[in-house]
């Protein structure tokens, strides 16, 4: 029985082992061009290394439909040699091309295909690394269930806040309010955050200013809850803020986590989002380059 | 505009709370987003759902491109509010009430709890909610790429449509920027050059390899490779089987670097093995030893005139048994006379100039095919030591370099001018040349006497000095005068091995060996007392460097490194195998 | 005014009704032939409509016509349908054969005798009738709230003692009365729409089922439900109100007014029994379900009151038709062949010995002395429910071979078929060890020889009038061991539904098995080489005891004089300190919890906690000492195995952290499961592959909720069917279309009805109500446009609950159907995602 092994480690590595006699024999393949011609695809060698290569990106490809081909077969192992016969390509293909780049189909698809072994490459740290670091934030929580916990201090931090002078009513309310959590691709992707809170300060003639700042990782708020606290002046009042303090210091607590959650979510899916659209451009690329070279035999 | 916004909740007891809020702003947003002014937590509720606004007196609910509201049980896009009025956002009920005063409007807010994930559903919370589609994208780049990949076929098409007028090469150039997309590699200049970039003009069907007669609409006069003379029947037809896409087993076009023609020996050696010899590779074991281009004086007399045919005799010297060929036991004639060992002894011979010994290169120029030297000359090469001096008391004297009439000719007019005015001679003193039966006496008369001493001198310098020293001289007893010697005509052999070629440039610069040292490891000259020997290097001095393979401390050699496939239609332009081999030489990575 | 009828009816149940029915038309007959020109039977049904209890469930309900191999034989239909369905046709099935009910009438008391009885009706009337056929289920009467104002006739469509629809209600406040599973269940049900207040008279609520007490407690804490409770409070009076009703309760706050709209007092019932002995009739035994003493023909041990139905254990609506119709037939002398006669005879149809099933049964029931008290009725209904094996040798094998050909044949014609007997060649096994059926076996004739698998253990032979399988009927587990059939012998093995109803009904035979499983366990642990016959006395100085989840066996630091052999369940070891409490291992059913007490030092070195429902056999110090000295063979082993016991605790108590993990997974129950999702968090991205496999291959509905469920130290238990050793949702299956296949996976078969029972029962909420199978999606459909967002479609259909038509329950089998495994397994890119028995935990643990 095995237990949680990762892609990598899956079967002790049985297909990494498998890519590096893969590469040896290509490396062999390739050493072995004789004076005939200069390295390059269209020597025997060339075309036996672009056979393979080309199997090699069909096959890949393939994991898109084998994983959801359901029960069928094991995606793990599949994953795991995906991962490392996908970064053998980069050796076989490098030789069948002799590395001869130009402006031309064939370096398009050498280009997208490193475009997409490299983006698998950073999917692959992400995959690796993210996981980990998530359940870590998540602290034995599900998203939902800190969504619902961040509901439940809204509604108590508002209730708290209703008690309390106005302008910190206020305050808290658009603190709530104004909270931002993911959001755009970018605020999602470096856990941006773009909160505000509108911040009510009596100047001393005793008029009324209404300041949105920033409220960055809540920071704004609780600053402003804290302040309060020796300013209370009715009876329990001070016990109240105190309450409230703690609410929204949790809040930043959840958020945080939240906004983490986000991020990483978002960068274990958004590689694919090179990944997958340039693979099947490279389908495309491959397939030009194919007909390229027999079009014009 | 001054909002008032009353929220209502009830507690647990069911009492109403309220919770009153203000709001001055020209436009109120309300949406699920956090920026709205009133932020409703609800699914059915978009990131900005309608706005609040005023135009004079009048209060104008709007709501956003393709949402709407419920206003009075209505569906709406936009309304006017009047008191009274009941907006239903979502789940969420609004009632316009009488604006208290400094008010513009007054809602009172039904508040209804935000179901379970509904602050949830107010975030975007993952990159799929962001509207990217992965799915789309591939398409799109799947479809671009096709069109960019496709351009060169998509604009052939589009060049069809255009009027006929347009010349055909026009064409071709037009569409040659979108052609390089497919280029696999450079064109050969020359050819680049020649096709105008036109796809097409070797590429003539698509799908299908270039063919020969592709090439040979340019490539016209290309000497075959085997001659029906020399090679027999059978080994003709194996030629003659090779299919129309035979240039292509050698010449492969789009290299990079850009080259033509295929080194490896296998294309030769699958003729060649089967062959007398037979050739397996370049090794002393694989590799016949090499044949020499001997040249043969055919000597004979027409009309009592010397007329030599020099023959060309190929000769391939047996290999011995300790692979020492007997390429030594060969003599060629040349018709000089040149003990190369003299020449390079120092102590025998020093340089005109320069005083010192002699170098290969004083006298052997390499020629610009790298592999051939510059003809020696008598002008050129030994002029500077042997002059044609003739007379002690006169040796700015000099004899032409000709034939022996004119060397008759000029002693003649040497002679009889000495004979006529001897001031010429004031203070010479005649001396008597021990061993020689002249006198005086023997002659009478001063023509008489300088005719015979010119003819006499004309004897020495044919059969005892001058140029006897280098020439080879025939002499013929009956014959009188200067007709008595004839000059054997000289011919260096140039070609030594006609079928190969070598690059001496690049031999000449070895890493431990420079100048003589160089030449005289391949060419024992400093040993070589006649001219008559070869200093050629056979196979066993080649494999001290070379083998067929690359292997260590070995330079590899395919059979195009020495021997040229194409030959032209004639064995003497033995020149024009050197000429046309250089291209190939230099062209080696 | 007294009514003459020569049979009274008493209930207008399945069985009463179809009695009636018969009676009715023999009537006619009667009538038709001018001999008699009055009814002379009569129905008595206290309701105001026929079929009080089906009446009472729940709008829709959908009704099963169980057991499907029986014929129905009754004067009115049935079928399989819903319940307001059924209730039409029996409304026309009464007038069609002209029954002579009479509603509202409800028989107080029963006197006289054969001949010539006196029924007391609640209005003061009485009807005399010859014989009584008692019909009258076990629901009884509800229980009243016993306040005042509560027969106020202003009240009266306020105040209800059954919730008939809560979608009826909405908007109203509320007030339900009582804290059993009914009360509380109408209490969730309204509380969706209605603003709902509970009633407890006491501080918690024991009553409940386990489900229905964690939705009530987290309704009554979860401040957006309208849901609140009163505990401890007492309903002290009804009064018309301004708005609606006021209701006063006295809580230990004092008295308090709460004013409503309805009150639903949900306060059980008077069970029948009272009142059926109050007749006379006797009981078999003491026990709350136990049923009346009854002969053959229905008759009780009074003399002409007959007891048909569900009082006389028949709780099925099909046997109840049935009996009702045969009954009236043996009152008239008719001696007629049950409706069950001709399944017994294809039952029995390959013994090797020929007589009526009757007498068989006789036969079979002396044979195995555990039953020879059994009720006659009983007993047939155990063996109609069983199924009858024969092993027999190679000759008569073939020619019997043949025998069971025809017979299966013969079943097959027959609509419905019924059971036929099953037939094995001698020497071939009954079942073998690691197999997860939980059947109960009982010999008849021949013998069988139960084969284990550990070295140095002999054999079992056991003979007739003996039984074996017990242990996994009872501990959940697999078989322990091969068990083969001996020639010519001939088995009853009774499913394990079966054989719980009995367990519980029947002291005697709960006995008798407890008895020989504690015998079998000494046997096994102590002294293998002593015969049952010596071990009956140790085994009689055992204790059994059953443990509630949460409850210690016994506390660290304690003087220990015993040690416990886990019959079912688990149990937590964990060692308290300074630092706190540290889980130091899990032990599974057939562990030893203790031995360290009665082997070493007495004191014990850790709380033994059971972390699921769990029953232990009790061992004391003396009758150890006396079983070891008894047999000393085994007690070498005894050492070992407490030797190593000591090293792995001891192991564990030094990694700290690895204990709080075990002591996770055992609070979230892993100790009963036997195949649990676990995901490694740390691998885990989240991709949701494993929910779309499990949707992809299971009809489009995924049977796993990955991201739900808790988690820790980066293991998370996803919700997903743990294959329970003792799988709750099995407990209250209507057509028990819940299984275990014989490798261990727990699955739902096709004849769910979706009646919602089993997603109430499991505690881990694996299991969910769903719409069937949609379309698959092409491979080509997918490359353009995607897949269809199946998951959230799913959820929200699962959200829906029991109330929509057409659902049914889904949950994970395991992939039993698949050579790969199961899906979410293989689909997962990352190894996240393991399915995990309880013995993997340890390594699971060990590796982190």
């Amino acid at each position: 029985m095995n237990l949680h092994q990762s892609i990598l480690e899956y079967r002790k590595g049985r297909y990494g082992w498998w890519a590096l006699l893969l590469i040896l024999a290509a490396i062999v393949l390739f050493a072995s061009h004789s004076d005939f011609q200069p390295p390059n695809g269209g020597t025997w060698q060339g075309y036996v290394l672009g056979s393979i290569g080309l199997a090699l990106i069909v096959w890949l490809t393939a994991l898109g439909i084998v994983k959801r081909r359901y029960g069928k077969s094991n995606v793990q192992a599949w994953t795991s040699a995906h991962v490392y016969l996908g970064a053998s390509l980069l050796i076989v293909v490098s030789l069948h091309s002799a590395l001869q780049i130009g402006l031309n189909v064939h370096s398009l698809a050498y280009v997208l295909m490193c475009v997409v072994i490299f983006s698998g490459f950073i999917g692959l740290y992400f995959y690796r690394r993210y996981p980990h670091l998530m359940a870590r934030n998540r602290r034995n929580q599900s998203q939902r269930q800190l969504f619902s916990e961040l509901n439940d201090l809204n509604q108590k931090g508002r209730a708290l806040a209703k008690r309390c002078h106005p302008n910190l009513a206020s305050a808290v309310d658009t603190a709530i309010d104004r909270t931002a959590i993911g959001g755009g691709f970018l605020d999602q992707l470096l856990g941006r955050d773009g909160s505000t809170v509108v911040l009510i300060e009596e100047d001393i003639k005793g008029g009324i200013q209404r300041k949105p700042v920033s409220n960055r990782d809540q920071q704004a708020i609780i600053d402003y809850v804290a302040k309060c606290i020796p300013r209370a002046r009715k009876q329990g009042e001070a016990a109240n803020i105190q309450s409230l303090l703690e609410v929204v210091c949790r809040r930043q607590t959840v958020t945080r986590q939240l906004r983490q959650d986000i991020k990483f979510n978002a960068r274990l899916k958004v590689w694919l989002w090179v990944h997958v659209p340039f693979t099947i451009a490279l389908l495309a690329a491959l397939a030009i380059h194919i007909l390229s070279v027999f079009y014009y035999w | 505009m001054q909002l008032l916004l009353r929220q209502i909740t009830y507690d647990s007891s069911g009492l109403p709370e309220y919770a009153d809020s203000e709001l001055t702003r020209d436009n109120i947003v309300i949406g699920r987003s956090q920026k709205s002014d009133i932020q409703l937590l609800d699914k059915g509720v978009a990131a900005e759902h309608a706005r609040l606004t005023k135009s004079g007196d009048k209060l104008r609910l709007v709501a956003a491109k393709g949402q709407s509201f419920i206003i009075n049980s209505k569906i709406q896009k936009q309304a006017e509010l009047k008191p009274g009025d009941e907006i239903r956002i979502g789940a969420q009920t609004f009632i316009c009430t009488e604006a208290p005063t400094g008010f513009d409007l007054a809602l009172e807010w039904q508040f209804v709890e935000m179901p379970e994930g509904a602050l949830s559903d107010a975030y975007r919370t993952s990159v799929s909610q962001l509207g990217f589609s992965p799915r789309i994208a591939s398409w799109v780049l799947f479809v671009l790429v096709l069109l960019v990949g496709l351009l060169p076929l998509l604009s052939d098409i589009w060049q069809a449509d255009k009027p006929a007028v347009q010349a055909a090469n026009e064409l071709a150039n037009d569409n040659m920027a979108f052609h390089k997309l497919w280029l696999s590699g450079p064109l050969l200049s020359a050819h680049e050059l020649t096709t105008g970039n036109n796809c097409t003009a070797c590429h003539q069907t698509p799908f299908v390899q270039v063919k020969d007669n592709a090439c040979q609409q340019c490539h016209v006069a290309l000497g075959d490779h085997v001659m029906p003379a020399e090679h027999p029947a059978e080994i003709a037809e194996w030629v003659a089987a090779l299919d129309e896409f035979a240039c292509q087993n050698c010449h492969k076009e789009h290299n990079e670097p850009a080259s033509l023609v295929a080194r490896n020996e296998g294309l030769c050696l699958d003729c060649h093995q089967q062959m007398k010899p037979s050739v397996k590779g370049f090794s002393q074991d694989a590799h016949p030893e090499f044949a020499l281009s001997l040249l043969r004086p055919d000597v004979t007399r027409q009309n009592g005139l010397l007329a030599i045919d020099w023959q060309l005799e190929k000769l391939r010297p047996q290999a011995s048994d300790g692979h020492e060929s007997r390429i030594s036991a060969v003599k060629e004639t040349s018709h000089l006379k040149f003990p190369h060992d003299t020449h390079l002894d120092g102590e025998a011979v020093k340089h005109a100039r320069r005083g010192d010994a002699l170098q290969c290169a004083d006298c052997h120029t390499l020629s610009s095919d790298r592999e051939h030297f510059e003809p020696t000359s008598m002008e050129t090469s030994c002029a500077s030591c042997h002059d044609l001096g003739f007379d002690p008391r006169t040796p700015q004297k000099q004899l032409p370099h000709g034939a022996p009439e004119e060397v008759y000719d000029a002693l003649e007019a040497h002679f009889v001018k000495l004979a006529f005015s001897p001031d010429t001679l004031v203070g010479f003193e005649r001396r008597r040349i021990p061993g020689r039966t002249f006198t005086e006496e023997d002659c009478d008369q001063d023509y008489a006497c300088a005719k015979q001493q010119a003819l006499r001198e004309t004897g020495r310098q044919f059969s005892q000095r001058g140029c006897v020293t280098c020439h080879e001289v025939s002499e013929q007893e009956n014959a009188e005068g200067s007709e008595r010697w004839e000059v054997l005509p000289v011919k260096i052999n140039h070609d030594w091995y006609a079928d190969a070629r070598f690059d001496h440039q690049s031999h000449l610069a070895q890493w431990d060996q420079s100048g003589d040292a160089v030449c005289s490891s391949c060419h024992s000259a400093t040993t070589s007392a006649e001219s008559s020997d070869i200093l050629m290097p056979n196979i066993a001095q080649c494999v001290d460097c070379h083998d067929g393979r690359a292997q260590a401390g070995r330079v590899a050699l395919t059979c195009i490194s020495c021997h040229a496939y194409h030959r032209h239609s004639a064995i003497e332009g033995t020149e024009g195998i050197g000429a046309l081999m250089q291209g190939a030489i230099h062209d080696q990575p | 005014m007294a009514q003459r009828v020569h049979i009274a009816i008493i209930g207008s149940g399945p069985a009463g009704l179809s009695a009636a029915a018969r009676a009715a038309q023999r009537d006619r007959a009667r009538m038709d032939a001018g001999e008699i020109s009055e009814p002379t039977h009569i129905l008595l049904e206290s309701f105001s409509q026929p079929a009080k209890t089906i009446q009472r469930y729940q709008k829709g309900k959908f009704v099963m016509a169980e057991p499907g191999f029986l014929h129905l034989r009754s004067d009115c239909e049935f079928g399989a349908g819903s319940r307001e369905a059924i209730l039409t046709q029996w409304q026309e099935d009464i007038a069609r054969n002209g029954i002579n009910v009479r509603y509202q009438a409800e028989v107080q008391a029963i006197t006289g005798e054969r001949g010539n009885f006196s029924l007391a009706l609640a209005n003061g009337d009485v009807v005399t009738a010859d014989v009584v056929v008692l019909a009258i289920g076990l629901e009884g009467n509800p229980r009243k709230l016993n306040i005042s104002g509560e027969g106020d006739s202003a009240l009266a469509d306020r105040v209800q003692y059954t919730l008939d629809d809560p979608e009826e209600f909405n908007g109203e406040r509320i007030v339900v009365v009582g804290a059993g599973d009914s009360a509380l269940e109408n209490a969730l049900a309204l509380s969706k729409r209605n603003h709902v207040t509970v009633i407890n008279r006491r501080a918690e609520f024991s009553r409940a089922k386990e489900a229905n007490l964690n939705a009530i407690l987290q309704a009554i804490n979860d401040r957006r439900t309208t849901l609140d409770c009163l505990y401890e409070t007492n309903p002290a009076g009804l009064e018309a109100g301004d708005e609606g009703i006021d209701f006063a309760v006295e809580t230990p706050k004092g008295r308090k007014v709460l004013s409503c709209d309805r009150v639903i007092a949900r306060l059980g019932g008077f069970p029948p029994r009272k009142f059926i002995e109050s007749i006379g009739i006797e009981f078999s035994s003491e026990a709350i379900d136990a049923a009346p003493t009854l002969n053959g023909q229905y008759e009780s041990s009074v003399s002409g009151i007959y007891v048909v139905g569900s009082l006389a254990g028949y709780p099925l609506i099909k046997q109840a038709m049935n009996q009702g119709y045969d009954v009236v037939e043996y009152i008239h002398g008719n001696d007629i062949k049950p409706a069950d006669h001709e399944l017994l005879e294809f039952q029995f149809g390959l013994l090797p010995y020929r007589r009526p099933p009757n007498e068989l049964l006789d036969l079979f029931q002396q044979r195995i002395p555990m039953f020879s008290q059994l009720n006659v009725l009983v007993f047939r209904q155990l063996i109609i429910e069983s199924s009858i094996w024969v092993a027999l040798e190679g000759p008569s094998f073939a020619s019997t071979k043949q025998q069971a050909a025809q017979l299966a044949e013969a079943a097959a014609q027959r609509q419905p078929s019924p059971k036929t007997g099953k037939l094995i060649r001698a020497g071939e096994p009954i079942f073998r060890r690691g197999d997860y059926t939980n059947t109960f076996f009982m010999i008849v004739d021949g013998e069988v020889i139960l084969e284990r698998h550990e070295q140095s253990a002999t054999p079992v032979r056991l003979e007739r009038g003996q039984f074996f399988g017990e242990d996994s009927l009872v501990s959940g587990r697999p078989r322990e061991y091969t068990a083969v059939a001996g020639s010519d012998c001939v088995l009853v093995e009774t499913p394990r539904r079966t054989m719980i109803k009995l367990l519980n009904s029947n002291d005697q035979v709960r006995c008798g098995i407890d008895w020989i499983f504690t015998v079998r366990a000494l046997q096994k642990h102590f002294a293998p080489e002593l015969s049952p016959g010596e071990l009956r006395e140790i085994a009689q100085t055992t204790q059994l005891n059953t443990y509630q989840a949460g409850e210690p066996l016994f506390r660290q630091d304690e003087q220990g004089d015993c040690l416990h052999v886990i019959r079912r369940g688990a149990v937590t070891l964990q060692r308290s300190s300074d630092e706190g409490d540290l889980v130091v291992a899990q032990l599974q059913a057939d562990e030893l919890v203790g031995e360290m007490a009665l082997m070493g030092e007495p004191v014990r070195r850790h709380t033994a906690i059971a972390s699921v429902l769990t029953e232990t056999i009790v061992l004391h110090r003396d009758s150890f000492m006396k079983l070891v000295n008894l047999d000393s063979s085994s007690i070498s082993q005894l050492q070992a195995r407490a030797s190593k016991h000591a090293r792995t605790y001891t192991t564990m108590q030094a990694q700290a952290d690895k204990g709080s993990l075990i002591g996770f997974m055992m609070d979230e129950g892993m100790g009963e499961a036997t195949n649990a999702m676990v995901i490694d968090e740390s691998l885990c991205i989240g991709c949701d592959h494993c929910e779309k496999a499990c949707a992809d291959t299971h009809d489009g509905i995924s049977r796993l909720n990955r991201s739900e469920g808790p988690s820790f130290a980066q293991m998370h238990l996803a919700i997903s069917c743990r294959h329970c050793e003792h799988p709750h949702c099995m407990k209250d299956c209507p057509p028990d279309a819940i299984h275990r296949a014989e490798s261990g996976e727990v699955f739902i078969d096709d004849s769910c009805i979706g009646c919602g029972n089993c997603v109430t029962h499991c505690p881990y909420d694996a299991i969910q109500l769903a719409h069937t199978p949609q379309p698959r999606q092409s491979l080509f459909s997918w490359l353009l446009k995607g897949a269809p967002d199946t998951l959230s479609i799913d959820r929200e259909v699962a959200d829906q609950g029991a109330s929509g038509s057409g659902k049914k329950a889904v949950k994970c089998d395991a992939c039993m159907n698949f050579a790969n495994g199961p899906a979410c397994v293989n689909a997962c890119p990352t190894g996240a995602a393991a399915r995990l028995a309880p013995e993997h935990l340890v390594k699971l643990v060990a590796k982190q």
